[in-house]
């Protein structure tokens, strides 16, 4: 028990007080916040325990739905052997050196699917450290051996003797001992007893009950509310307007204009005086521009063609373009749709030198940099606070609520809660940009790959928006652009580049990202040069990959669907994406898909039933891009006048989904939320170019004309 | 206004400013009841069901002044304790991932449950149809309003 390190310097900030101004290295510079909300004694950043022995974990992720916090609480208390019936889950404070998530730069960010990916190793050392304090005082309490002791049932037993000491009496015994750990103390993964299971979320009565509060439900005491009203194209900045019917709206307490003059502000008493209110201004709007998304496509085409256009080089060498016969493919933009309307609300604090701000959001860092922006102040006297978000899908990560309210809360001198309502965010929000792919691949007479030339053109969400966070050799990898083109196909002679093109609609990050469209290219290409080689895509793909894990996910997906029965048409896809393998089946009938088989290999499972739910969830995602979404644009503007006129595949049309799981004990669990996506939509394209003969160059898959001529359900069962 | 209707089985009377607000803004911002959610606010997503005497609602389309009289159940109504059986079913199948459309997926599923005892499993899909859930939760919310049905065939009224 010698030699022990403590949970490095996070652990330590947490044992050594509170209130101090913490000047961390890389890019949080700042984390003066409240302490942790704990209100037992504080083993380590993460973990406390009470008086009567209830063990307290910080979720250092925000709660958007995924699971988050009851999955990483999961992973305390196994290492622990806590009762997850005496565990009490606490939202972190926004204190990134001891919060932030490793695979974010140690910022605090909820997105990627990387949130248990990032925290595993740091939750496993914070719930080892607290074991080996409870293991240590109870042997020194009972003259016990620390090593003939073991934590199992929320109490350390004593293993010769078979008996046990709970840890409200260890706790009740006084000073806790607090050794520290290392990574060769995290409890072996033979003898996990509760990853892998299913227990019901805490949240899940009050979700059922109508209890459970988001932003939107939690408007601060004397704050009014205000909705927007921005231009109707992209773009769009106040020429003149007239408020007087808005002012004449019973329940309207206010009229803003943003600075930038893209927005005025109507602020009520309630929701509805804001939206009557907004709805009754009069606003000469800047004209709009001829955009649309017709010259978006040639534009990324034109970006492609030109060999002069600057390119990332993501594998080769950048010097062999696709040649013209490549094929190509379209993926428009596509809006998040969230259920919760995005909502931020903000308050003066420290007589208005600072601010605090209160949102359903996905970062607490990216809030506070919003919000201190916009107050024109410093990090330390912003005060953020998350609530539980209806959605997220990526929306919430460049939260841009917080800077309407920070401005709004700002000139009225008075606190107000901005809600953004969702059409408003569809027509005019942030989109997962459009893309335009060209790819070619050929096979040698083997039956090898003899070469790849894949390029990918689309506008760039970090490039954009966080520059900084840029990847790569040279620091010009978008990740949201390129995620997914690395496939895992052995193939000597490659090239695949990237060329980002901006845009006019703002650029963000969605649900699968890049890889929706990147993995439906790579894997269409593959199955129809298999398919006219005549050889069998499964056959072949075991042949050609490397990776294991993933060959196996394969074989779990054929063997679940009944890959190789003759007269059924069956589409394959596979991927890596944030170390999970995976690997979806679609089988259409007619023009119909009825049934959807996937197997993945997220490493060590957390919570059994909800990474099942995430993929089911993705899976619907995929299927709903394969086949109905797409945001168009006309004349500068969203061709949008209702939600309806965004299609989206509904409860009523799912297809039977079956989700396997290979587990891997003990290995770092991969990303979830988004990985049922990509595999999805390129699995049914070639589910539907199997069963129709035809090819599908662009997402959604045009199926009216087949519907037309008749190619309907049964004709080819 | 003063807007007078049965609420979760009892009378309320509501001053209103304008006799026209939604329902959906009745109960959430004045009388606080924020179990009902909205979304897209043009009766096409489904976050804002409620039941009307007896039947699912849109509560986005429906003006204040046409409750007058009538009885309104919100998801805090159905029970409080989470013992209505499309409640204990939507628990038990863990149906939520974030929960915002929950609970008018559930006001959705209630009142078919309430008319149809022995939904087929065309029936569920076209009643709940109409309900968005953007998390994906849609093959649990059939199986869970398949497995309501059996619980309520069980429950003794
Ligand atoms: S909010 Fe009422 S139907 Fe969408
Ligand atoms: S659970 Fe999130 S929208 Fe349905």
């Amino acid at each position: 028990m010698t030699n022990r390190r403590k949970l490095s310097r996070r652990a330590f900030l947490a044992l050594c007080g509170t209130g101090a101004v913490v000047v961390g290295g890389g890019m949080t510079a700042w984390a003066l916040q409240a302490e942790a909300p704990f209100s037992g004694k504080a083993l380590n950043a993460f973990v406390a325990i009470t008086a009567g022995g209830d063990i307290e974990i910080i979720c250092p992720a925000q709660d958007l739905g995924q699971g988050a916090p009851l999955a990483l609480a999961m992973i305390v208390a196994e290492e622990i052997g806590a009762d997850l019936s005496k565990v009490r889950i606490l939202p972190a404070p926004r204190d990134a050196a001891r919060y932030g998530n490793p695979e974010f730069s140690g910022r605090m960010v909820t997105a990627d699917s990387k949130t248990t990916l990032g925290y595993w190793s740091l939750l496993r050392q914070a719930g080892a450290e607290a074991r080996l304090a409870l293991i240590e005082t109870a042997a020194s309490q009972s003259g016990w051996l620390p090593d003939d002791c073991r934590a199992q049932e929320h109490s350390v037993w004593h293993m010769p003797t078979n008996t046990k000491l709970g840890f409200a009496q260890i706790i009740a015994a006084g000073h806790l001992l607090v050794p520290g750990a290392t990574v060769e103390d995290h409890k072996p993964a033979d003898q996990f007893t509760l990853l892998g299971t299913s227990p019901q979320r805490p949240d899940a009565l009050d979700i059922v009950t109508g209890r459970k509060r988001f932003g939107t439900d939690q408007r601060p005491v004397g704050a009014d509310l205000a909705v927007l009203r921005r231009s109707p194209h992209l773009g769009g900045k106040i020429v003149s307007f007239d408020d007087s019917k808005t002012r004449a709206v019973g329940g309207v307490t206010g009229v803003c204009v943003l600075r930038d003059q893209s927005a005025i502000a109507v602020i009520g008493r309630d929701t509805w005086s804001a939206i009557r209110g907004a709805k009754a201004l009069e606003v000469v709007w800047s004209p709009a521009s001829a955009f649309d998304s017709e010259s978006e496509r040639t534009a990324l085409e034109a970006a492609l063609d030109e060999s002069e256009t600057e390119a990332v080089i993501l594998r080769g060498s950048g010097q062999r373009p696709a040649p013209d016969t490549a094929s190509r493919f379209y993926a428009p933009s596509l809006t998040h749709v969230l259920p919760e309307p995005l909502n931020a609300s903000a308050e003066a604090q420290s007589i208005g030198l600072g601010v605090a701000v209160q949102s359903a959001t996905q970062s607490l860092d990216l809030d506070m940099r919003y919000a201190a922006q916009t107050w024109k102040t410093a990090p330390f006297l912003v005060e953020t606070r998350g609530t539980p978000s209806g959605g997220a899908y990526g929306r919430r990560v460049l939260n841009d609520t917080v800077r309407e309210a920070a401005e709004i809360a700002k000139t009225l001198g008075r606190p107000v809660q901005v809600i953004r309502p969702q059409l408003d965010e569809m027509t005019r929000g942030q989109v997962r940009p459009a893309a335009v792919q060209r790819l070619s691949a050929q096979l040698d007479a083997r039956g090898d790959l003899k070469n790849w030339r894949h390029e990918i053109a689309s506008d760039g969400t970090l490039t954009t928006h966080l520059p900084s966070s840029l990847k790569g050799s040279n620091g010009t990898e978008d990740n949201t652009a390129t995620d997914g083109a690395y496939h895992p196909y052995i193939c000597a002679d490659q090239e695949v580049r990237w060329v980002r093109v901006a845009s006019l609609p703002t650029p963000g990050f969605l649900r699968g990202v890049s890889a929706s469209y990147t993995v439906w290219a790579i894997e269409v290409t593959l199955e129809r040069l298999l398919r006219s080689a005549g050889q069998d895509p499964l056959a072949w793909r075991l042949r050609h990959i490397e990776d294991a894990r993933l060959a196996a996910v394969l074989q779990r997906v054929a063997d679940m669907s009944g890959w190789g029965d003759q007269g059924r048409s069956l589409g394959l896809a596979a991927m890596i994406f944030r170390g999970t393998r995976v690997a979806s089946v679609v089988e259409v009938t007619g023009t119909k898909v009825h049934h959807v088989w996937i197997a993945l290999d997220a490493g060590q499972v957390i919570h059994h039933d909800q990474l099942v739910a995430q993929v089911e969830g993705g899976a619907v995602w995929g299927l709903s891009q394969a086949l109905r979404e797409g945001l168009k644009y006309r004349e500068g503007a969203a061709d949008l006048a209702s939600l309806a006129d965004y299609p989206m595949l509904g409860n009523g049309e799912l297809p039977t989904i079956e989700v396997s799981l290979i587990e891997q004990a003990g290995q770092t669990p991969g990303g979830a939320g988004e990985v049922g996506v990509p595999t999805t939509v390129a699995a049914t394209c070639n589910a539907m170019e199997a069963a129709t003969g035809r090819r599908f160059d662009a997402l959604p898959l045009d199926l009216r004309h087949l519907q037309q001529v008749g190619i309907l359900c049964n004709e080819h069962t | 206004m003063e807007l007078s209707f049965t609420l979760n089985g009892e009378q309320r009377k509501v001053a209103l400013a304008d006799p026209e607000m939604p329902l959906v803004f009745v109960l959430r911002d004045i009388l606080g009841l924020t179990g009902t959610k909205y979304s897209c606010l043009q009766g096409m997503c489904g976050a804002c069901t409620v039941h009307v005497d007896g039947q699912a609602a849109r509560s986005c389309q429906i003006m204040a002044h046409e409750v007058a009289g009538a009885s309104v159940t919100t998801i805090e109504g159905l029970s409080e304790d989470g013992s209505h059986p499309v409640q204990r079913a939507w628990v038990e199948v863990q149906v939520a991932q974030c929960g915002w459309c929950q609970p008018g997926q559930i006001m959705q599923a209630a009142s078919l449950l309430s008319s149809n005892h022995h939904p087929s499993e065309r029936e569920i899909r076209d009643a709940m149809g109409g309900n968005i859930c953007r998390c994906g939760s849609g093959p649990r919310i059939l199986r869970a309003v398949a497995k309501a049905a059996n619980l309520s065939r069980e429950t003794p009224k």
